[in-house]
This record gives structure tokens, sequence and C-alpha cells, in this order.
């Protein structure tokens, strides 16, 4: 057992500071504090956090200059906050290589969901899943396999190529220009309508048309993948 | 560059290099003939040029006629033509000459209504044309006969091209007939006769070139009779007793006449082109004048005291200020019209034609309005009149009056179009200030909530305490009062930023019915949305939190256990996306005044919590969009249904894409 995950936050605001670190301990999380960039460029290289809250409204600096150094392989997932509700900010935060985009005023809770679920994903990524299961479908990014109640589903190349690129993070934003790039390629990363199409075929075939919340649409800003009975996939391992 | 261009268009290989001049009089078909220019230009896709070849003929024109020519060269320039008036011999040389200068590939000219008898004389413009120029298209139009007869008025004496003929003009012929008489007499017998009768050329050329036609015919006479009286045998009587002499005499009138009319046409040229030198000088001055000047008031008073010194009148600018026409300049400045006058003007602005003084419209006023056009509208009148009550701006001068006027519509129309600009960079400032405080406040709003929230949600997490939970429900509810106050003041200021982009209906409605699940606990939730709706332009953001209010004002007002339904259909008019709740519905006869802000229907069941704003920010970000909304009770079931549309021009055209599947 290792030791409990260790999260840096980073805001100006004292107060916000306080009440998280409250919160993330009851949780019995480890917390490092930092009030502005310079903060915390110190404390990611001593403290080696596993995750970041970070938020963009810093004093000495744009929260978004500070994405780049922060993501990097074997990096800490961070988590944004920002108490500005622009979806022009999300994207361009998700982009970056950000894990989440959390808006001010937030839910505590919901907060320390998301928290769980981006820790959750990063261990995944350490052990190379290959089978996402999301209830009653299931995917297997290294046979290529889709199936829908224990049926296999036929895709076609681009259908597969967006929903790979949803499952190999589940639960996160993946957005348009990433998977518009990830499958099309950079040339086509404003062609939004290719992917609106593609994803109408995939809800189509993967989801029931009452209640369709297995592929997520965050409005303008991206999509990802979501368990049916709320809460992120769970990823199993495949040994 | 042009070098090439022209060598490209002498080799006739160059398409571009087409220009079209079309030749204008002051005949009242002239308009016609820039019409068919302008059609042709726009047909070769051309450059085109309206050329006035000022003749000897111009200077007679009557006021009406040159008012004709002036008002045909603005209607070329209204369409787009460059215009040109070059003094000229004739018709043809001017056009031979500009066409060849201004390589002009195409001519438009009129069919000569002069008669076949002077067409024999003078032979017609259209056949020396032909012959002058080669290589160069001549379109020959009719000219109706009805149109130009109508147009047609009394020519006007002759100014300029004959010098007034006064009596010191006889008398120097007489003079100079009698000076040669002596010096012949003195040299009579060195000569012989037929040396004498060439002398006599001297005195008749002088008085000819010098006063004209009839000074010269008078010297002619004159010479004839002393030739005959004094040199021609019999001497002393007026006899002819050589028929020979007789043709001395018919040749010295000849002379006489013929050097008239050279000398008449010669002088003639000269005045023209000193006049229009003169003018041009005038405008060009005034053109520069103008380029230094930045507001209206300037450019009034420029115009008013270039006219008043130009035509030694009084002027007045007048501009249309609130419903009214306000006096902006006037030189002399304590100038002022009175009421009948002030309606002259007005009309002159409402029809943007010259009015008063010497026009066609109230001639017998004392002031003579312009129209000053910027584009196609009268933008502000000028005024000029003479207190001695002779016509303001001689018939001769108009065009010179148009021109001054035509420059300062072109100043205006920049000043004001700079203003414009100016303007709108103001607003856009202000709305970026705007958007920037929302952003601030938003801002400044926002992080105490957080604290807040989150430590009421801790106090109320460690037991059961009504006072936390009511702390708890009342801070979730303020945080919605404020984001939806931050909502309705972004509407109300303008401040929303679009992005839009295709959108899948069956996306918004999934998101929104997924994230409005707390909100509707209790409801079941139906979508109905068909799998090949066509994708609609919106801005996602936006559209998610109409979806969002609407669900949760259904929510609101739903009977407990009851379905909230979300239907999406493809109608005549556009896309409708409709909630639906199974509520008390709206009050008849006012449906749509739920969306008005603060509507909350005192008294009935729509008096529920809320802060009154979410429906008017519905219908504040769906107006943003290019959506319409509606409220209608169901005829179904009793309770409400509020659709957002979305018309025709923003459903994206089913074109899917080959790639991407």
């Amino acid at each position: 057992m290792s030791l409990a995950p260790k999260i840096l936050i980073v805001d100006d605001e004292p107060a916000i500071r306080r009440l998280l670190a409250r919160a993330l301990e009851r949780s019995d999380y480890r917390v490092v504090e930092a009030a502005d960039g310079r903060e915390a460029l110190n404390a990611l290289a001593i403290d080696k956090p596993d995750l970041v809250l970070l938020d963009l409204g810093l004093p000495d600096r744009d929260g978004l200059e500070l994405l780049p150094i922060m993501v990097k392989v074997g990096g800490p997932a961070v988590l944004v906050v920002s108490a500005r509700d622009a979806t022009t900010e999300k994207v361009a935060a998700l982009d970056l290589g950000a894990d989440d985009f959390v808006t001010k005023p937030f839910d505590s809770e919901e907060l320390l969901a998301r928290i769980r679920a981006s820790l959750r994903r990063r261990a995944a990524a350490a052990n190379d899943a290959c089978v996402v299961d999301l209830g009653e479908v299931s995917i297997d990014l290294v046979a290529r396999q889709v199936t829908r109640g224990r049926m296999p589903v036929h895709l076609t190349p681009k259908e597969w190529g967006v929903l790979a690129a949803l499952a190999a993070h589940p639960g996160r934003v993946v957005t348009h220009t990433q998977l518009l790039r990830t499958v099309w390629g950079t040339a086509h990363e404003a062609d939004i309508e290719y992917l609106r199409v593609v994803m109408r075929a995939l809800r189509q075939k993967l989801e029931s048309t009452a209640t369709p919340d297995l592929l997520r649409n965050e409005p303008g800003v991206g999509y990802r993948l979501c368990q049916p009975a709320a809460g992120p996939a769970r990823v199993d391992r495949n040994d | 560059m042009l070098i090439d261009l022209k060598a490209q268009a002498l080799a006739g290989v160059y398409a571009a290099g087409e220009r079209v001049l079309v030749a204008v009089s002051e005949l009242a078909s002239a308009p016609e003939l820039v019409r068919a220019a302008k059609r042709l230009a726009d047909a070769l896709k051309a450059p085109w040029t309206a050329l006035h070849a000022e003749t000897r003929r111009a200077a007679g024109l009557a006021p009406a006629e040159r008012q004709r020519l002036a008002d045909t060269l603005a209607l070329a320039t209204s369409l787009g033509a460059a215009t040109a008036t070059i003094p000229a011999q004739s018709v043809v040389e001017g056009l031979t000459a500009y066409a060849t200068d201004a390589r002009a590939t195409q001519i438009v000219i009129g069919k000569s209504r002069r008669s076949r008898w002077f067409e024999l004389r003078h032979g017609s413009v259209v056949d020396h044309l032909v012959r002058e120029i080669e290589g160069v298209a001549i379109h020959v139009l009719p000219t109706p006969a009805d149109v130009s007869l109508a147009g047609s008025t009394p020519r006007a004496a002759r100014i300029g091209t004959e010098p007034d003929a006064s009596a010191t003009q006889y008398a120097r012929a007489a003079a100079l007939v009698a000076l040669t008489t002596a010096i012949g007499v003195l040299l009579g017998h060195a000569l012989g006769v037929q040396g004498v009768d060439l002398l006599y050329l001297l005195p008749v050329m002088a008085a000819a070139s010098r006063g004209g036609l009839w000074p010269g015919l008078l010297a002619g006479v004159l010479s004839a009779l002393a030739f005959n009286f004094f040199f021609l045998p019999p001497i002393y009587t007026f006899t002819i007793a050589n028929p020979q002499n007789a043709v001395t005499l018919l040749v010295l009138l000849a002379v006489a006449f013929a050097t008239s009319q050279l000398a008449a046409r010669v002088r003639a040229q000269a005045d023209l082109a000193q006049t229009s030198a003169r003018q041009n000088a005038a405008l060009a001055g005034f053109a520069r004048q103008l380029g230094a000047i930045a507001t209206e008031a300037e450019l009034a008073q420029a115009l008013a005291g270039e006219c008043a010194r130009l035509f030694d009148a009084h002027a007045l600018f007048l501009s249309p200020r609130d419903g009214t026409l306000a006096i902006v300049a006037a030189v002399p400045p304590e100038t002022r019209i009175n009421d009948v006058a002030r309606a002259a003007a007005e009309w002159v602005v409402d029809r943007a034609q010259p009015a008063g003084r010497g026009s066609d419209t109230l001639p017998a006023a004392d002031w003579l309005f312009v129209p000053v056009m910027a584009g196609t509208q009268a933008r502000a009148v000028l005024g000029l009149s003479r207190e001695d009550g002779r016509d303001p701006v001689r018939a001769d001068r108009r065009a010179t009056l148009s021109a001054l006027a035509e420059q300062a519509g072109l100043a205006l129309a920049r000043i004001r179009s700079e203003a414009d600009l100016g303007r709108v960079a103001r607003l856009e400032e202000r709305d970026r200030l705007r958007a920037a405080l929302l952003a601030s406040v938003g801002h400044d709003l926002r992080t105490p909530l957080t604290t807040i929230l989150g430590a009421a949600r801790e106090i109320a997490g460690r037991g059961h305490d009504p006072v936390a939970d009511a702390l708890h429900g009342e801070t979730l509810r303020l945080q919605r009062f404020v984001t939806n106050l931050l909502d309705m003041a972004r509407v109300e200021a303008g401040a929303l930023r679009l992005n839009s982009e295709p959108v899948d209906l069956t996306d918004a409605v999934a998101s929104a019915a997924a994230d409005a699940r707390t909100a509707l606990a209790g409801h079941a939730i139906a979508l109905d949305v068909p799998p090949d709706l066509p994708l609609v332009r919106a801005d996602p953001q936006l559209l998610h939190h109409c979806l969002l209010n609407l669900l949760d004002n259904a929510g609101k007002f739903a009977a407990p256990g009851t379905p909230i339904g979300i239907r999406a259909a493809r109608t005549p008019g556009g896309i409708a996306l409709s909630v639906e709740d199974e509520g008390p519905g709206l009050p008849p006869g006012h449906e749509s005044r739920v969306w008005d802000t603060f509507a909350k229907f005192k008294g009935s069941d729509r008096e529920r919590n809320g802060s009154g704003l979410g429906l008017a920010i519905v219908r504040g970000f769906a107006e943003a969009m290019g959506f319409t909304v509606t409220a209608a009770n169901r005829n179904d079931v009793q309770g409400a249904r509020f659709t957002l549309i979305a018309p025709e021009d923003l459903i994206v055209r089913a074109s899917t894409p080959a790639r991407a599947a």
C-alpha cells in the first residue's frame, strides 16, 4: 500500500485554499498549497504532486502558461479550476493537456469525484489498460473490438478512431480539435460536421435513444465517455 | 507595367485593355448615351470615360443646355465613369486626340441629328472618326427625335466668339483703307494698278482679324470702292470698265470674310481654353482645400466662402438637423433666409435637385439652392443670392457651381464615414469595457460564493442540523441567482460573444438532460429527437444554457411524478426544439409574457420561487443566436410547452461529408 496521493492546490484566494485543503485532507489526500505561479513551480519540482488543482487567474501569470510545464509524461494530472465560465478557455486548457475543467462556484463533492476519476485514469494509464468496460458496452483497445450486450458491433474506421480516442481516457473530456486531429488529421481539425456525423452514428450503434448518456457531449468543448450508471468508467486491466 | 499593357493592347491580344469612351453633348439624348456606355463598359468590365469636347459651339449654349450638359457629366460620374472636358477645334478632333491618348478601344457616340446639308458641308462626325482613328470600335446610337426636340431651347446669343464690333473698329477699318489708299497713290506710278490691288489685302485682313466679320467686310467694300475710284480707269469715277476689276472687288470681300471667320475661331478657342483653365484652377484649389478639412462645419465654411468669392454673392450652407434645416455656415455671417426660401431649400434636400432663382423650380425666388450630394442622397444644401436681385449664378457658370457642390459632396461623404468609423470604434470600446466589467464582477462574485458553498456543505455534512441544511440550500439558490443575474446582464449589455458551430441537437439535448438530472429528480425525461435531423448552427454553450433553464423551469412547475419531454422536429419554418411539462400551464392569452424579465404572473400558479430571469435569459440567448422562442399551453394534456425555433438559414445543409464516415 503506497502513500495517499499528493495534491497541489494553486489558488491566490486563501479562503478557497483553506476550504479545499480541509475537504481534501478529510478524504485522506496529502495537500500542498501554492498562492501564485512561482510557488506552484517550486512545489511541482520539490513535492512532485500526483494531481494539481490549478486556478487560471493567478496574480503573477496566466495559469494557461503553467499548463505545458506541468503536463508531461509521468507528470501530475492537472484539474483546472476557473471562475471564468468561458468555453474558449476550457478548450484551451484541455488542448494544452489539462485532465478536466471545473467552473467556480463548484460543489466540493463534485470536485472530489472528479479528482478520484482523474487519479484513477492516471493509474490506469500507467497500467496499460486494454479493455474499457462501460456496462452494456465494452471496448477492447488491443483487439479493436466493440461489443454491446455481448454482441459485436461493426464500426467504420472513423467511428472506431473516435471511440478509441475517447476510450483511451474514459471520463476525460477530449476536445473537438483533439478528436478531429487524431482521426481526420490536422487539415480537418475545424471540420466539426465530420465529428457530429460520426458521433451520431456511434450513438445509434451504442446507445439507446431514450437515455443517451454513454457518449457525453460537453457543449462547445468536446466529448467524453461516460458510464451509463453515472460516475466514471471502470477500467480493467487486461491480464 | 503600363508600357507592357499598352504594348499588348496594341498587339490586340490583351482583352483587359478595353477602354470605353463616350462623347457627350448638351443634347437631351446624352444621358441615354451615357447609360449605354455604362452597359457596354460593364459588359467588357472596362473602365470608361465620358468626354465633352468643348468646341466653339459650347460657348453659345443656352443656360438650360449648359445645365443639361453638367447633369449628364454628373450622371456619368455617379455611374462610375471618369469625366473629361477638353477644348477642341471640333468634336472629331477632340475625340480623336483624346481616344488616342487614352488608348480607348470603344467609342460611343450619338447619331448626328444635323441636316444633310450641314453634313455635306462639314462631313459627319462618324465618317471622320472612322477615318481618323484606327483599331477602335465605334458605336453609333440613334438619338430619339422627340427627346431631342422636347429638350431643345432657343440658342442664346453667342458669347465670346465675336468681339463687340464697336464704332472704333469700323473707324479703324476706314482709317486703314484711307492709309492704304494714300500709300497706293504715292507708289501708284511705281507699282502699277495690279500691284496696288494686292496692297488692299492688308487693311482688309487687319480689320477682319482685329474687329471681326463686319469691320472686315466694311474694309473690303471700302477698299474695293477706293481702288475703283482712285486707281481703275476711268479714275475718279465708280464706273468699272473692265470686268476683271469686279473680280478684284469680290476677292477683297472674300478675303475679309475668310479672315474674320478664321480669326474669330482662333479667338473663341483661346477664350474657351482660358475659361476652362480658370475654372479648373478654381476647382483644383478648392479640392486641395477640401482635402485638409475634417469637420462638416469647416467644409460648410469653405464651400460658402468659395462660392461667395467666385460668384460675388451671398452664400449659405444648410444641413438637416433635428428635422429642420440649420444654417451651418453663412457668408457674410449675418445672412439669413425667410420661410419661403427655407421651404425651397427643404424641397432641394427631399428631391436632390436644384431649386430657386435660375432653375426650373421656383425660378422667381431670391435664392438659388443646389443639393450637396453624398452618394445618392442630398446631405446638405448650398444657397446663393445677390443683393441686387440678379441671378446669383450666371447660366454659363452653373457647371462650375455643380462641380463645386459635387466636390463638397464627396468631402462630406468622407467626413461622415470617418465620423461613423469613430462612433463604431467608441461603441466597440464600450462593449469591450462592459464585457470586461461583467467578467470581473462575475469573478468577484463567484470566488466568495465558492468558499461559502464549500463551507456550507461541510457544515451541513456534519449531521442533521436544520439550520445548516437551510444555509446550504440557500447558498445553492444564491449561486443560481448570481449565475442568472450575470447571464441576464450579459444579454442586456449586448456582451454575448457568439461561438457558433454546427450542433447536433441529439448531443445538445442529451447533455442538457444529463446536467439537469438533479434538478429534475422525481420526473422521467422523455427524449424525442429524430436521428435524421440536420445539424443546426448555434453557440453550443448558449443553447445548453437555454435548455437547462427550460428544463429547470419545467421541473419547478411540473406536477410531481409527471414526465418532462424534450422534442425536436423539422417544421416548415425550420427546426423546433420544445420542452414540455405537465403543470398548471400558462394564463391563456398571455402566454408570451412569460418570456419577459421578472414576469412571474402574480397570483397565478406560475408564481413560484425563482428569480423570474430564467426564461428571459432563454429568450435573450436564443435571440442572440438568431433563434425565436414561443410559449403555449399544450393541447394534449394540461401543461406548458416552450419552444426554441431555429430558422431555415441556421440549418446546416445535409451534405454528409464522404470523409466523415
